[in-house]
């Protein structure tokens, strides 16, 4: 018995590498790449859900959505929205957490209340938006026309659907991205700064020389991180817009969702669904090689 | 006396006991109504219900996904004008004539199919067969401040031209301090068709010519188009292209719009004094007439038997939309608020003497009497085509070429429609 | 007044602006709850009103919320539990022994779209006849909270000095025993703070529990959507629900503040 126990052990040490990981990474496999493997065939099939069997017709849904406009259109919302909602979320992120970055009373204060938008359900803190976002009755027009600007269309107008969810997806991320930056700037190294007022620089200069080439690997992480959500981004969108007016805030994602589910069309639909896989992947390849390129590997 | 009346009944409401069945609902004021009287149906039959209810939305969804793969779903209920045809093909939907017309299953006198409104009943009928029940008649009304009407001594419109200049006089007029709007309607792309057909049809559009064609770009479909983006942006409440039918009731139950046209079912909306500041204020007419005639649409959510459920399912099923569709329980949802499929609901005296809005009872009978059953594109993909001709309602409402705008969605249209 | 006296309040001034947008959305969702239907509809917006509770009520009277708010929590629990079991274990190996190709993997596990999940987890369940049961919806999470725990987890590991192990080894340990007596005591905080962001991510997935719940294990985030109805948008009920939803999250962010950022910096920092 005691030998039994023993041999197992010896196994497990022996072989830590492969059993450790083994079942985390079999779970995985089934319960991620068994889908992946299903829209990969079926974007390759032409299927009307309920309709008869699947059949197969090559390539020719991805040739069809290259002449489909409103797959041109879904891209382009997608673009939009996620480097207006990216770039807004770095941004405004490292400028916000320089701002917080010293000692002062209430900052344990000003964390907790940062946390709390991340934690928050998306659906239901979308549904509240959709309120105060309705032009006729919502409270942010009120506020516009309280300061003296014309009211906004917000998400009713084309032109201006895309930035109201934009400032949706900013409000609820930005003061996640505050907190990693924050952190990140605490554990900078002190002496580049002691240096620099040495040397007399003024607090715009050492915001550009310093702060920004030291704390860039931590904005690069920080959006690979960020972008894995945000190029998928349902929830918000369903929730306020269903991709309206029209299909002028329809991100390509939503579109697939809805091809599949209210067109019927499963074959195009994951025709779509691979398509924005191969974006988000396209993506993260692409920051991975910055990434390595300013840290080497 | 109820009680009467099934004991004498002619059928074995026992004869499925212990059967189980599962329904999908959507959430309509008819499954609020039937929901809590599950028990006297269970207790009734011997069969045990499960009843599961969504939002519109994701009820579809939903539906959809289970019953391709095959799910246990033995009853759901089905708008036919938006996805019979879908679901035939699939062999999703039972007919149901045979049960209607089985002595056994069927209490043939007491449930009485010739009561139920022939329209919508017409509607739920396809390549022959009946493949739902229905369980309300639906129809848009306009619906009006009367109190306003009268104290500025303006004219109920009776044809497009008088309903603009109503919508006109009314607009940004203020009215007991309130800055008022002239009319408030559905702009919300799909979700704006259901309405807009009224609209379509009254100017003498249509969705598709004689040969099956898109023909939402001919002359009279653009003026309907026009006019109808004209009434939201000119008259109409501010970013009316996101306003789905909550939106548009709530315009008007805060008492901001002078007018709203949608679904008569949404009075009981209007008159209740928990949700509504307009109880008691509000007329309501039929669709004024435009050139092409007064024609409004009718439509119906109706209960169908899954095609895919076991026979003993699909008939126990069948007790179950026999009693929920009886007089007596249509009749009990028409009180609610529920616009009635049946006939005597209408001239029950439990209804007509406690009446008050007799302007929306006859509105509705005239509606029903005249109404086009055929309210969506007739196409397989109704949201794929909905969506499409959104797009023209909401180009329409911002002011952009509206023939040009439909001539791209005549085309579009053309290549997606699916048969 | 001095230059740095001045300062400071200005600096104060910024951090009231700055804190706003976050308070104001969570006060607002908070009032329309404790309004009533025709007030919600009211506009210019009410500022001062006589709260309600029949909202809050009818939640949990009408809408049957406790039930609801059980189920996320069972899923949750249960999601975030078997993910540590056999997430940790995992984290570790591809700590210590470098496994790259194994961090890609479950890189591509968080780039998949949820949408592709849906037909084809629908369909198996089907098949095993397991749709509405706990079962299928604890498993499809583990699509978000394994890779969010393995993830965060690397990074805890990688913190914990390779010295000490080696020190435990030379005494005696074994290789697994160095896991379970050193690496995971270590790495309690880490462990904490994954289990808690993942917690999190499961409470507020929408797309699976639509889905794949039915009555038995309906889920809040679509639950919420039981306000909207034929015709009209229960408002007042979607703020109170909102609320009652996000609440205990806001709870749990407020208690593990500090370890959430800690987590979410370290998988940042690391990448």
């Amino acid at each position: 018995m005691k030998k039994l126990k023993e041999n197992i052990i010896n196994f497990l040490d022996n072989h830590m590498p492969i059993v450790f990981p083994a079942p985390a990474m079999i779970t995985l496999f089934i319960v991620v790449i068994f889908p992946i493997i299903y829209n990969i065939y079926m974007s390759f099939n032409k299927w009307k859900i309920g309709l008869g069997s699947p059949k197969f017709i090559g390539l020719q849904n991805y040739i069809e959505a290259f002449s489909d406009p409103r797959f041109w259109n879904g891209l382009k919302v997608m673009f939009f929205f996620s480097s207006l909602s990216l770039s807004l979320e770095i941004t405004l992120g490292l400028l916000i957490a320089v701002y917080f970055n010293k000692e002062f009373k209430g900052s344990n204060f000003v964390q907790t209340i940062y946390i709390f938008p991340f934690a928050a359900t998306p659906v239901a803190i979308a549904l509240i938006w959709r309120i105060m976002l309705n032009p006729q009755i919502g409270v942010l027009d009120y506020f516009l026309n309280l300061v003296g600007l014309p009211g906004s269309l917000w998400i009713s107008d084309a032109r201006t659907v895309i930035i109201s969810l934009v400032l949706v997806d900013v409000w609820k991320w930005t003061p996640m991205i505050v907190l990693i930056i924050l952190a990140g700037l605490k554990s900078l190294p002190k002496d580049p700064y002691e240096a620099a007022v040495i040397d007399g620089a003024n607090a715009f200069h050492i915001f550009s020389y310093i702060t920004v080439p030291l704390i860039q690997p931590v904005l690069i992480t920080a959006l690979t991180l960020r972008s894995l959500d945000n190029l998928k981004e349902f929830d918000i969108i369903y929730t306020i817009t269903q991709g309206g007016p029209g299909i002028a805030s329809e991100t390509l994602y939503l579109y697939s969702y809805k091809t599949a589910f209210s067109f019927f069309n499963a074959g195009y639909g994951s025709t779509l669904i691979i398509i924005v896989f191969l974006l988000v992947l396209l993506f993260n390849v692409a920051m991975n090689k910055i990434r390595y390129r300013t840290e080497g590997p | 006396m109820f009680t009467t009346i099934v004991a004498l009944a002619d059928i074995n409401w026992r004869q499925f006991e212990g059967v189980e069945i599962r329904l999908l609902m959507n959430k309509h004021p008819f499954t609020t109504f039937i929901e809590p009287k599950l028990p006297e149906f269970e207790g009734k039959t011997g069969i045990k219900v499960t009843m599961e209810v969504y939002p519109e939305d994701q009820f579809r969804d939903k539906r959809l996904i289970e019953l391709n793969a095959g799910g246990k779903v033995d009853g759901y209920m089905i708008m036919p004008g938006q996805a019979k045809l879908h679901y035939w093909k699939a062999g999703w939907l039972a007919p149901l004539e045979g049960y209607m017309t089985d002595p056994d299953l069927t209490d043939i006198k007491e449930w009485d199919l010739g009561d139920f409104f022939a329209g919508p009943m017409k509607g739920a009928r396809i390549e022959g067969h009946q493949i739902g029940v229905v369980i309300n008649a639906e129809a848009s009304l306009l619906s009006y401040r009367k109190d306003l009407f009268e104290r500025f001594n303006v004219k109920v419109p009776e044809t497009m031209e008088e309903l603009e200049e109503a919508a006109k006089f009314f607009h940004k007029k203020v009215v007991d301090e309130k800055e008022m709007i002239g009319i408030t309607l559905r702009g919300k792309d799909a979700a704006a068709t259901s309405q807009f057909v009224d609209f379509l049809y009254s100017f003498g559009g249509s969705w598709t010519d004689e040969k099956g064609n898109a023909n939402i770009a001919s002359a009279e479909s653009v003026e309907a188009f026009k006019f109808y983006g004209k009434l939201l942006r000119e008259y109409g409440p501010k970013g009316a292209t996101m306003y789905h039918w909550a939106e548009s009731t709530s315009t008007f139950m805060d008492g901001t719009a002078a007018m709203i046209f949608d679904a008569n079912v949404f009075k009981s909306l209007y008159e209740n004094p928990k949700e509504s500041k307009v109880v008691g204020k509000v007329g309501y007419t039929t669709i004024p007439a435009g050139p092409g005639g007064k024609l409004p649409h009718v439509s119906n959510w109706s209960l169908a038997v899954s095609g895919a459920a076991t026979p003993e399912c699909q008939k126990a099923t069948w007790l179950f939309i026999q009693w929920a569709t009886s007089k007596e329980n249509v009749l009990g949802s028409f009180l609610s608020g529920v616009p009635a499929g049946r006939e005597s609901s209408w001239n029950d005296p439990a209804f007509v003497s406690t009446d008050k809005t007799p302007d929306w009872t006859k509105g509705s009978l005239d509606s029903f009497a005249i109404g086009q059953p055929q309210w969506n594109p007739p196409v397989l993909n109704v949201s794929e085509i909905r969506d499409i001709v959104g797009q023209v309602i909401v180009d329409s409402i911002e002011g952009k070429d509206v023939a040009n705008s439909a001539k791209a969605a005549a085309e579009l249209m053309n290549k997606k429609m699916e048969k | 007044m001095n230059k740095t006296k001045i300062y400071k309040i200005l600096f104060y001034i910024g951090m009231i602006i700055l804190i706003i947008p976050p308070i104001f959305v969570f006060a607002w969702m908070i009032m329309i709850g404790l309004k009533t239907g025709v007030q919600n509809i009211e506009y210019p917006p009410l500022f001062i009103f006589r709260p309600t509770l029949e909202n809050f009520k009818a939640v949990f009277q009408q809408h049957n919320f406790l039930k609801y708010l059980t189920n996320s929590f069972i899923i949750a629990t249960f999601a975030t539990l078997i993910s540590l079991f056999i997430g940790l274990p995992a984290a570790y190996s591809i700590a210590r022994y470098k496994q790259r190709n194994l961090s890609l993997g479950i890189l591509v596990a968080r780039m998949t779209p949820f949408v592709s999940y849906l037909l084809p987890w629908y369909i198996i369940f089907r098949k095993l006849n397991l749709i509405d049961t706990f079962t299928a919806l604890i498993t499809t999470h583990l699509i978000i909270t394994l890779p969010m725990i393995i993830w965060l987890m690397i990074a805890f590991f990688e913190g914990v000095p390779i010295e000490l192990e080696e020190a435990a080894l030379i005494d005696g340990c074994v290789r697994s025993e160095t896991f379970l007596r050193i690496a995971i005591p270590l790495s309690k905080n880490g462990i904490i703070t994954s289990a808690i962001i993942s917690f999190i991510f499961s409470w507020n997935q929408f797309l699976f529990s639509l889905i794949l719940s039915g009555p038995k294990t309906r889920t809040v985030p679509v639950a919420v959507y039981n306000f909207m109805s034929y015709g009209k948008i229960d408002w007042a009920g979607i703020g109170a629900a909102a609320t009652i939803i996000v609440f205990p999250v806001l709870v749990f962010a407020f208690f593990a503040k500090n370890k959430i950022v800690e987590g979410l910096t370290k998988g940042a920092l690391k990448g």
